[in-house]
């Protein structure tokens, strides 16, 4: 053991507290695979109930990895339209979020590696100043709220230089705000294939981004 | 060689099964969550329980019949479930359930995930942040805002839980 | 600018698990003592842990934009489209297998009433969509009463004595 009372690193565990979760997690988890085995019994509320707990998260995840508002909601499209259609093969094996943002992922991915040919600039100027739904916000004064889109400006351009894995790592474990082992299941990879995908994006991030603070 | 008897045949097939498929349309499609009244109280807005309880029977067994006999069962048994809890504790989880809904839909998710974050902590960790949040109960919004902030809230729970704590704090009363 | 070894107590990959955890304020409280008490000693684990930070801020800033409220409604088309072409395709499949009917004069008549149901599909799918019908209400609500009991009900009612000086 070191100074500072940290384990080293063989056979410990994790430390990060995303790994553990309550039972009552799990029951709230597990209603969402109850819900599916009912939409592959007939029962289209349920589909629409899961519609309703997960269309946002879906839509989010997409919008962060493909920078592109109007792409991500029409890929969501997609990711809700496959779990209908597959609802008749679906099996509990994994958590439903699990495979939720597998299906999501593997869109995203597929549309960032057909996508590459458009110019980078030109996409996402037009993102941020003319053609998304980013409302101004009222509390903020002209010049502040150029400063923020200024921000946002660097923020997406530092996550688009991203590799396209690494970009799906940190966006779920940012913002979905997903463990490792939970990534790995999304990704179909190993736990330390994650934290390498993970390290080597914060990384690249902290070199675009620190002086932000 | 398809026929012109068998071509047309097959148009009358094709009709045949695509009636069936406005079935689904006539499940209901219900979407979107209604909106939270935008002048929500704590106490006197209807929770939609409270809006099936007073329906009529005919109209609470015309909505279960849209469920499937399983889901309509499981529903019916969650209502017991939550019927047969003390009054007080209705009332108490009204109160809540109307504070959160006077939320805007974002919050209402950071609220949501916020405890479930809460009941993934340890024990006594969560015992901790239960009684905080009762404490908290106590402070006008603004004393609250200004206790969020402080070094000795900052002392006692680390960064995720302080988070929590905050993402949590909309559900606390006005004084 | 990343983390090296040799500079630093902490072993490969200890370090940036660490500081990423810290930033993501996602380590147990053990682990998060820990580590500050190393900062106190590392100027290199100090000055990443300072830049994630920077970076983790910075990712908060970027808020997603709205939904579009008539996303619902169009995957309720596309839903309904996908049902009509499935329904069609393995009526097919089925229909090879047996001999041809002798139905030409209804055929006719089916496909006109065909073209008038499409168009009543798409209205009834529309018309079901604007709001949700009060069993899914209930449902939701259910859910959020039992999310709701994880706090501790006596936080919903105000407190009139400060049991504790905060």
């Amino acid at each position: 053991m070191n100074p500072d009372g940290l384990q080293p690193q063989v056979a410990q565990p994790s430390w990060d507290r995303r790994v553990n979760s309550s039972k009552a997690a799990d029951r709230f988890l597990d209603r969402d695979a109850d819900l599916m085995l009912q939409v592959r019994e007939g029962n289209q509320a349920c589909f629409t109930l899961l519609l309703e707990r997960h269309r946002n998260a879906v839509i989010h995840f997409l919008d962060r990895m493909v920078l592109n508002q109007a792409v991500a909601e029409e890929l969501a499209q997609e990711v809700f339209l496959r779990v209908y259609r597959f609802r008749l093969n679906y099996q509990p094996t994994a958590k439903f979020t699990t495979w939720l943002f597998r299906i999501a992922t593997h869109l995203g991915l597929n549309w960032i590696r057909d996508a590459r040919h458009e110019k980078v600039q030109e996409r996402l100027d037009q993102e941020i100043d003319g053609t998304t739904r980013q409302v101004r916000d009222r509390n903020r004064t002209i010049e502040q709220e150029l400063v923020y889109r200024a921000k946002l400006r660097e923020v997406r351009q530092a996550i688009e230089t991203l590799p396209s894995k690494q970009r799906a790592a940190v966006v779920m474990h940012k913002y979905e705000e997903l463990g490792y082992v939970e990534i790995a299941n999304v990704l179909m990879c190993s736990e330390s294939a994650v934290k390498s995908l993970l390290f080597r994006a914060y990384e690249t991030l902290r070199m675009r981004l620190a002086h932000m603070a | 060689m398809l026929s012109r008897r068998d071509i047309l045949a097959l148009a009358a097939v094709g009709v045949a099964v695509s009636i069936p498929a406005p079935l689904w349309a006539q499940r209901r499609g219900g979407t979107a969550r209604t909106p939270p009244h935008a002048s929500r109280s704590d106490t006197d807005e209807r929770t939609p329980i409270e809006e099936f309880e007073t329906m009529s029977p005919e109209a609470q067994q015309k909505a279960l019949n849209r469920l499937s006999p399983a889901q309509r069962e499981k529903l019916q048994e969650r209502l017991k479930r939550f019927n047969s809890l003390p009054p007080q504790q209705q009332q108490a989880l009204k109160t809540l359930y109307n504070r959160l809904h006077q939320l805007p839909p974002e919050r209402q998710d950071a609220v949501r995930k916020a405890i479930r974050k809460l009941s993934e902590q340890p024990a006594e960790r969560q015992q901790a942040m239960r009684q905080e949040l009762r404490d908290m109960t106590a402070l006008t919004p603004t004393e609250r805002h200004a206790h969020l902030a402080s070094r000795d809230f900052r002392a006692r729970f680390n960064k995720k839980e302080q988070d929590i704590l905050r993402d949590m704090s909309p559900l606390l009363p006005d004084r | 600018m990343g983390w090296s070894p040799g500079t630093c107590s902490l072993e490969d990959g200890v370090a940036e698990e660490l500081i990423v955890g810290y930033a993501a304020r996602s380590l147990d409280p053990e682990a998060e003592l820990g580590f500050e008490r190393h900062l106190k000693s590392c100027s290199r684990c100090q000055r990443l842990a300072a830049q994630q930070g920077a970076v983790w801020s910075a990712l908060d800033a970027w808020r997603p934009p709205a939904v579009s409220p008539d996303f619902d409604r169009t995957l309720a088309l596309r839903i309904a489209a996908s049902r009509r072409i499935s329904s069609r395709i393995y009526a097919f499949a089925k229909w090879i297998w047996r001999p041809a009917l002798p139905v030409a004069a209804i055929s006719a008549v089916l496909a006109g009433f065909f073209l008038l149901k499409d168009q009543h599909t798409a209205r009834q799918v529309l018309e079901t969509q604007p709001s949700a019908q009060i069993e899914q209400q209930v449902e939701h609500a259910l859910d959020d009463m039992d999310i709701l009991k994880q706090i501790g009900l006596d936080v919903s009612a105000q407190r009139s004595d400060s049991a504790r000086k905060i």
